[in-house]
């Protein structure tokens, strides 16, 4: 008997579909995007937080957006003249590139993980989630999103295993020293 | 992701955490609102 997945069918099923247009990226030689954002807190929380709104990172955005169409994605009609995002009318979901490479390039490449969606045998690119507690960590210390230093915590908990080294660096370089690992296990 | 998925469960049984709260929303740029606007009109959750 199979177990069931902790994460939501739908997340499952969007992932499945970065996978794809991750692969066909990669058999075009260009390397594969990078899942960040509140898609990579959903992901590294397994759907406890949830979102259907996928931001990616990408040096190769127009060949990437070329693949996100035959994939099914389209710009939103209407009003909307501002989107820079593509949705997909199934899944119900949005994919946007928000910059070429993760956090301002502050990210380790090391630390960027291939991940295998549960139901697909290619491959897509994550943060790791120490770097997502970085990221969550430098928007709290902004002053911009006071809420995330909630979502760092609970990260922090959920992950047991975590390179606590890299991760009080990171969090330091995010919010420019106001901030380490102190922070979020006092 | 299957054993991200099932660890992490596990460790969330483990501490009886509750769920992460939704992010506040106070920070998106028109271009995000214009996108999630999107979603909802397609019928999806964000």
């Amino acid at each position: 008997m199979t177990t069931p997945s902790p994460y939501r069918p739908e997340f499952e099923a969007a992932l499945r579909l970065l996978a794809k247009v991750s692969e066909a990226m990669h058999q075009r030689g260009f390397q594969r995007p990078i899942l960040v954002g509140g898609a990579a807190a959903e992901f590294w929380s397994v759907s406890a937080l949830t979102t259907g709104d996928f931001d990616i990172c990408t040096i190769r955005q127009s060949e990437l957006e070329e693949e996100m169409q035959r994939c099914g994605f389209v710009r939103p009609s209407g009003p909307g003249a501002l989107v820079k995002g593509w949705v997909h009318p199934d899944l119900k979901l949005a994919f946007e590139v928000v910059a070429e490479v993760p956090m301002d390039g502050n990210v380790d490449p090391a630390h960027i993980l291939l991940i295998e969606p549960i139901g697909e045998t290619t491959l897509f690119r994550v943060i790791c989630v120490e770097d997502l507690i970085a990221d969550r960590m430098g928007q709290y210390a902004s002053g911009s999103a006071p809420d995330r230093i909630d979502q760092a915590r609970l990260l922090l908990a959920l992950h047991a295993d975590l390179d606590l080294a890299y991760l009080d660096r990171r969090i330091r370089e995010e919010t420019l020293g106001d901030h380490g690992i102190e922070s979020i296990t006092d | 992701m299957a054993d991200v998925g099932a660890r992490v469960a596990a460790r969330k049984a483990e501490l009886g955490l509750p769920e992460l709260p939704r992010n506040a929303g106070t920070n998106r740029t028109p271009s995000k609102r214009a996108l999630l606007k999107a979603i909802e009109d397609l019928g999806g959750e964000w």
